[in-house]
């Protein structure tokens, strides 16, 4: 029996160093290719009598307005320079919602490629005269934040509102 | 080469179902997949180019309801009839939905037998009689069309008003709900007011009872026919039947005179004893007036009555025919007598066609008048009075403003005396015109 119970040890042990081995290389490549980690979470913005606050969900009813957040935090060694965080707005009815990017001194673009600080504006002619005129937010398909650099072991939260357009909530 | 229809077909209906979707998918459909996930570049240590991939986060769009219901209208209505209201229900929420339908009155009276009804293609008529009490399941944005039907009490009074409240409520989510109110007002099935020559509240003979004075006079001649068009109107909510009538009586306590005829014509020519006028609308009717050939020249009032006798709903108008006298025969020659028992030129008593039954005896004296009337609507030219004295008597002259006189022109009569021929040049009369010529005889002795 004696012989039994180490082989049983000796299973266990051989179980749990190869889980070790694996997250250890999962962990190795994780940080070679990506010093920098970007974790996503929504909310849904919830007006309260004590104000508004943020729920954590995974639905939504047209005229909830939802919270994406990120962190990126450096998980590496050395320091990420020129950091530059992209937060699409999703498709499926979602809009920006003006004025809640966080930090504020964002940029949007229309099409992913090109960017400007918002509010976005355009030059269009009417009635034979060039106009400037603003870009209605809910155009908006992408925000992106220039964060700079970010230290080892540093992390930086980006956020924005978005809302699920249609029938004003009931 | 053959030409396969189909594929036409097919883009066609692709084209219109995405129309569709683009009129009225105002929400997201529920059930849809949000997925978010955020990105970053930057620099490493190497100066390499990297990037980070968040995870991927997603939401789901759940269902909300919301309905609307069309409007409501106002409509009149009368006792024990049905009134009928259409509206049409959509689905605004982001979910397929069903909508139980409902209704609710409230006012001076209570609707009975509020129903409702498909109506699938909108034309405000229901499709069958099956009542239905709720849409059936409707896509996000698609409407359907249904009618509420209810009936009026006997006991409702002419100018009440009824709401009736008609409601659709999402059977997915009971509160949310949308209504319309429809207005019922009690209005008599049926109004009858004739007007003459034309419909509406500005024609002749407009409102309701009998008119003072003719409103409008025809000119005939006797044995022609003139014709008077009369416009039914019927200011109700419900077809009627009215029968048509004529009489020299405002109160039709009597028949025509002797020898005229009424006959009503409809619009196409054919005789006819009654007319049917629908609510809101007006029919028009010619009474076509003849007076008989030997029609003495007169104005007569005539009335016109459109009465129902299932409702006895009714109106009457007064018009009138003038009779004047046709050509060749414009000229009315008449003829009356007095007695002058004294010969003193003036008569002893009143003109009149009448024999003289007493005093005519030798010696005495009789005064004739000759009235001419022109008769006819136009005047008439060189009218000569022509009279002889008759026989048994000669031309008396007492005095000579009481000899051969007239009103009109100028006059020749015998040396008195002798006898012969009385006769008055008048010349020309005017319609309505007329000249007497007047003059006395003796009986001989």
């Amino acid at each position: 029996m004696i012989t039994s119970t180490r082989v049983q040890t000796f299973k266990r042990i051989l179980v749990i160093l190869t889980a070790c081995l694996l997250q250890l290389s999962c962990a190795y490549v994780f940080a070679a290719d990506n010093g920098v980690t970007a974790e996503l979470h929504a909310f849904k913005v919830v007006t309260g009598a004590n104000g508004q606050k943020l729920v954590a969900t995974t639905e939504a009813l047209p005229g909830d307005t939802i919270e994406y957040q990120v962190i990126y935090r450096n998980a590496g060694n050395t320091a990420a320079k020129d950091v530059m965080a992209t937060l699409p707005v999703p498709e499926g009815g979602m809009a920006y919602v003006a004025d809640s990017a966080t930090p504020a001194k964002a940029q949007a673009s229309l099409d992913g490629k090109q960017y400007a600080p918002v509010p976005l504006t355009r030059t269009v002619v009417r009635e034979g005269k060039q106009v400037t005129e603003t870009v209605p937010v809910s155009e908006y398909r992408f925000l992106r934040w220039q964060l700079g650099e970010l230290a080892p072991g540093r992390s930086a939260t980006v956020s924005s509102r978005m809302r699920l357009e249609g029938a004003s909530k009931q | 080469m053959k030409l396969n229809p189909v594929p036409h077909a097919l883009v066609l209906a692709i084209g219109l179902v995405a129309i569709g979707i683009d009129a009225h998918a105002a929400a997201t459909p529920a059930g849809t997949s949000i997925i978010n996930q955020a990105t970053a570049t930057y620099i490493d240590s190497t100066l390499a180019a990297r990037s980070a991939t968040s995870n991927t986060v997603t939401t789901i769009v759940q269902q909300v309801a919301s309905v609307t219901v069309s409007a409501g209208t106002a409509k009149a209505g009368s006792v024990n009839g049905q009134v009928v209201y259409a509206h049409t229900i959509t689905n605004n929420g982001n979910g397929a939905d069903n909508f139980t339908l409902g209704a609710t009155n409230s006012g001076a009276f209570t609707m009975a037998g509020v129903a409702f009804y498909a109506d699938a293609n909108g034309d405000g008529i229901a499709d069958n009689t099956t009542a239905i009490t709720t849409t059936g399941t409707l896509q996000p944005g698609q409407s359907v069309h249904v009618v509420a039907i209810a009936t009026l009490p006997a006991s409702a009074a002419n100018g009440a008003t009824n709401n009736l409240v008609v409601s659709a409520t999402s059977v997915f989510n009971a509160a949310s709900a949308a209504n319309a109110t429809d207005v019922t007002t009690v209005a008599p099935a049926s109004v009858m007011d004739i007007t003459v020559g034309s419909a509406g509240s500005g024609a002749l003979g407009a409102g309701a009872g009998v008119e003072a004075g003719a409103v409008q006079t025809k000119a005939t001649t006797p044995g022609t026919a003139t014709r008077f068009a009369l416009y039914l109107n019927n200011a109700g909510t419900g077809t009627d039947t009215f029968n048509l009538s004529a009489s020299t009586d405002q109160n039709f306590g009597s028949t025509l005179p002797e020898g005229w005829t009424v006959t009503f014509k409809d619009a196409g020519g054919a005789t006819i004893t009654s007319a049917s006028v629908a609510g809101g609308a007006n029919t028009v009717v010619y009474a076509e007036v003849t007076p008989p050939a030997g029609a003495t020249p007169a104005t007569m009032d005539l009335y016109f009555r459109a009465q129902s006798p299932t409702t006895n709903v009714t109106d009457r108008v007064h018009t009138a025919v003038t009779v004047t006298a046709p050509v060749g025969a414009e000229l009315k020659v008449s003829k009356t007598q007095a007695l002058d028992a004294n010969c003193d030129g003036v008569a002893d008593t009143a003109f009149s066609a009448d024999n003289i039954t007493a005093g005519a005896v030798p010696g005495a004296c009789i005064r004739y008048e000759i009235t001419a009337t022109n008769q006819g609507s136009n005047a008439v030219g060189a009218v000569v009075i022509n009279d002889v004295t008759p026989a048994n008597t000669t031309y008396h002259l007492y005095s000579l403003t009481t000899g051969a006189q007239t009103t009109q022109g100028l006059v020749i009569a015998p040396l008195p005396g002798l006898t012969g021929l009385v006769q008055a040049t008048v010349g020309t009369l005017l319609p309505n015109g007329a000249a007497k010529m007047s003059f006395g005889v003796r009986i001989n002795p």
